[in-house]
């Protein structure tokens, strides 16, 4: 495969994220002007949903439209603009999670107009500068990254619809060279747009952090607006994750049967979504601490630049996908050196950590602004009383000032990495596969009952888990209080 | 380094005994709790994190991986062949640890892992759902012979002379048909072919049985006559992903007909679309049966383990048992009629005309050159 291929597949996808991306802006800028105008009690609501789309499985997605995709394959115009519309939603759900949270931008609309007076004493360019740097677009520049490397770094949606990507001919590039350096080369193409990309998202990261500013600019929000901002939201959820999970509980209804009697099968099925757990919650641990730690480093560091420099470095293997550190693994896993850990799982959980940190750091850097130093602190201190009721007291306040985001967090990230499938396919050594990288392949060979019943297991074990440690938590409260 | 034995069902195996648990440990686990020491000054909230980090690392250093396990690299469905392994595993006590690629690029993706690991191999026996690939790692000299019980029970055109590798259970190509759209015979395929290719759809070659197809057509009709065929299917014909997109677009009605595998047109059935199919034949009438294959790779450590496992593949019960399953494989050695579904009792008369396909692995590497630059640009 020459890297003229890639190079094709490379434009081919980029142009596709270029046209996803502003729309994706766009709809994420109406979505969060009606969040602003909305209560807190619909904002939840809100929150509900984009994290629907957000959280749903590309997995879930691909597999529910792939009869749908084969329908069209006659069609690969339509079936191209179908999975555009897709990923445009999922990207619009990402971005609008961005933009809620990004600070203000350093130019104010009252400086703007100043700037619009001063037209005679500003040169033209410089003024363009301001806006460009310092204005609304800087603001929207994140968002519009996070999307554009969203829909550009795509793997199983493209994959399973049968769609042109970088990621799936990389991928299977990878797999048809005897010579893994030969597809190392042609790593540089995508690696190329994804740095461009990044550029504006670590440089405004930077600024960011050296001005300590918070988001509180009001969105305007017109009766349009509102109706296309629940418009959005309501293609979103239905598209990428009610239809695709409606589309499997139909089919899987009678799959659960086989589950039930097909014993050996199912007693592998398990260990591999024991396995792909494991693989998520470690790589969630290392991927928690480093993201603490690094965030300690920057506010210690002196001067701050090198902190910062230091959280861009660590950040950038893991905002180019799983697939690329994979690969760059693999290679590096060819020295001799490092062959003794060919074999163990040490590079997968150190890949997917890498993966994971740059959502740990953002993940962290939001509970940190939300967080109620105040409270925590008074919490802490019931929590020290001699008197056990306030004990109990202190640490049930603790938990749901504390304790319970933190948890949460953690989940999030163990979920990423549990159902990670790139990073699991490439390096996880043999008999030790999981169950994301087994579904994948299976889905290859098209839908039947047993599949989507095993696939939306799957997806529901996480949730399970969650809800689970959360009760048993309350319960061991209540025998303690007892 | 030191070696011990394992004596069930008779077999003897020799192998590396891996480190003990506390030391794998403290391996794992030892880097981390370094750093944690380091940074404990400046990390004070972060103790609880470190401390779950630690015991996961060090846990999964522990647990993370089995040496005792024969490593077998297997393309066949999963579905399938990890009940067989399993029951091997039962059956003789030795532990394997299976890798199955991805439908869209094995068995390929799998015989490359096997050439880039050649100077430090981890896979013990290759379980290939196909025989080109095989019979090139041969050619390359990283299969070692072996001629066990199974070997001597599968007919001469179906195995390497000198044991480096052995086929079994077979699949033939065939044309599937979607039986509302057109008549499952010879002819009208053939005529549809000519006149009808927009209805025409057929897996991207580049891979697995589709690329054995056209490595025959490459060895028996001359290369040109092949390039034009493919250049007219990739200009009119729809690209399936693999032959079960394939059978899906002729099952659903997109396309009139394609180019399968038996399997595939077996799970169509199953599913009760309406399809028929009719086995591809050449024009000297020999039809494309495909067999699978085993070998054992050159620098296993676990050789005795590996022997067991060809010997069990190739046995008439692995054999029976795949011709019963849903994919009905093709037996190639001698099972009884009596024992057989019907269905693949029909195809064991069109399996024993398959070409001969050492022609056909001569010009496997031409083929993949010219369908590499041809399909990825």
């Amino acid at each position: 495969m020459s890297d003229y291929g890639i190079a094709v597949a490379t434009g081919w996808t980029a142009l596709r994220a270029a046209i996803i991306a502003p729309w994706a802006v766009f709809a994420a800028g109406v979505i969060v002007a009606e969040f602003r105008r909305t209560s807190p009690a619909g904002r939840r609501w809100l929150w509900g949903l984009l994290l629907a789309s957000i959280l749903s499985p590309d997995l879930v997605a691909g597999y529910g439209y792939s009869n749908f995709s084969v329908s069209l394959a006659r069609h690969s115009l339509w079936n191209e603009l179908f999975l555009a519309l897709l990923i445009g939603l999922k990207a619009a759900a990402v971005a609008a999670a961005v933009l809620y949270f990004t600070p203000d931008p350093a130019l104010s609309p009252s400086g703007r107009h100043l700037l619009r007076l001063s037209r005679s004493r500003v040169a033209a360019f410089e003024r363009f500068r301001l806006l460009v740097a310092h204005g609304p677009v800087a603001r929207g520049l994140p968002a519009f990254a996070i999307a554009f490397l969203f829909a550009f770094q795509q793997f199983e949606l493209p994959s399973l619809t049968g769609i042109t990507a970088w990621t799936v001919t990389l991928f299977d590039r990878q797999a048809l060279l005897p010579d893994l350096a030969d597809s190392a080369d042609p790593l540089t193409w995508p690696l190329a747009v994804e740095l461009l990309a990044l550029a504006p998202v670590i440089l405004f990261v930077v600024r960011a952090i050296a001005s300590g500013r918070r988001s509180v600019a009001p969105f305007v929000a017109t009766a349009r607006s509102r109706v296309a901002a629940w418009a959005t939201l309501f293609l979103m959820v239905s598209l990428t994750a009610v239809v695709p999970f409606a589309i499997l509980a139909r089919q899987g209804a009678t799959g659960f049967g086989y589950l039930a009697t097909n014993a050996p099968n199912v007693a592998a099925y398990w260990k591999e979504i024991g396995i792909a757990a494991g693989y998520g919650v470690s790589s969630a641990a290392i991927a928690s601490v480093a993201a603490v730690g690094l965030l300690k480093l920057v506010s210690l560091s002196k001067p701050p630049a090198i902190g910062v420099a230091l959280l861009v470095l660590a950040c950038v293997p893991g905002l180019c996908g799983a697939m690329v550190p994979s690969l760059v693994a693999v290679e590096c896993l060819q020295h001799p050196l490092l062959l003794g850990l060919r074999d163990t799982l040490v590079p997968l959980i150190v890949v997917l950590a890498l993966f994971l940190l740059p959502r740990a750091l953002l993940l962290e850097s939001l509970a940190r602004l939300l967080r109620d130093g105040q409270a925590i602190h008074l919490a802490r201190g019931l929590r020290m009383s001699p008197v056990s009721v306030q004990q109990r007291a202190g640490r049930s306040l603790l938990w749901t000032l504390e304790g319970f985001g933190r948890f949460c967090r953690f989940s999030l990230l163990a979920y990423w990495g549990y159902l990670d499938l790139t990073a699991a396919t490439i390096l996880s050594p043999p008999g030790v596969v999981p169950v994301t990288a087994r579904l994948y392949n299976l889905m290859h060979y098209g839908h039947n009952a047993a599949l989507s019943a095993m696939t939306l297991v799957a997806v529901a074990v996480p949730v399970a888990g969650f809800l689970i440690v959360l009760f048993l938590r309350r319960l061991t409260l209540r025998v303690i209080a007892r | 380094m030191k070696t011990c034995r394992r004596r069930r069902a008779g077999i003897e195996t020799t192998r590396l005994v891996p480190l003990h648990p506390f030391a794998r440990f403290a391996s794992f686990a030892f880097p981390f709790f370094v750093c944690f020491r380091l940074f404990r000054g400046s990390l004070r909230r972060v103790r609880i994190h470190s401390l779950a980090a630690f015991v996961v690392l060090g846990l999964v250093g522990c647990f993370g991986g089995n040496d005792d396990a024969l490593v077998v690299y297997c393309s066949h469905d999963a579905v399938f062949s990890q009940q067989i392994l399993d029951d091997f595993t039962r059956e003789t006590g030795i532990p394997v640890a299976a890798r199955f690629d991805t439908e869209a690029t094995k068995s390929l993706g799998l015989i490359n892992l096997i050439v880039r690991e050649s100077k430090a191999p981890r896979c013990d026996v290759f379980w290939n759902n196909e025989t080109l690939g095989t019979i090139d790692l041969a050619k390359r000299g990283l299969t070692e012979p072996y001629q066990g019980s199974g070997f001597k029970r599968i007919p001469s055109s179906f195995k390497d002379p000198d044991g480096l590798w052995c086929g079994f259970a077979a699949r033939l190509r065939v044309w599937i048909v979607n039986t509302n759209q057109m008549k499952p015979s010879a002819d009208v395929v053939r005529s549809a072919f000519n006149l009808r290719i927009q209805d025409f759809t057929y897996a991207k070659p580049l891979y697995g049985t589709t690329l054995t197809h056209y490595c025959v057509l490459w060895s028996t009709l001359a290369p040109d006559v092949c390039q034009s065929i493919d250049h007219m299917l990739r200009e009119e014909a729809t690209t399936a992903a693999s032959n079960g997109q394939t059978r899906d677009l002729v099952a659903n009605g997109t396309c009139a007909f394609g180019w399968t595998d038996t399997d595939d047109y077996f799970g169509a059935v199953d599913s009760g679309k309406p399809v028929g199919m009719v086995p591809v034949r050449l024009a000297g009438g020999q039809t494309i049966c495909i067999p699978n294959s085993v070998a054992i790779i050159k620098g296993t450590k676990r050789r005795e383990a590996a022997e067991s496992l060809v010997d069990y593949l190739l046995s008439r019960e692995v054999e029976l048992r795949l011709a019963k399953s849903e994919s009905r494989q093709i037996p190639l050695g001698d099972i009884g009629d009596a024992e057989l579904p019907v269905e693949v009792a029909e195809l064991v008369p069109w399996a024993a005309k398959g070409i001969d396909l050492s022609e056909a692995a001569a010009v496997r590497t031409d083929v993949l050159t010219w369908l590499t630059e041809t399909y990825t640009n």
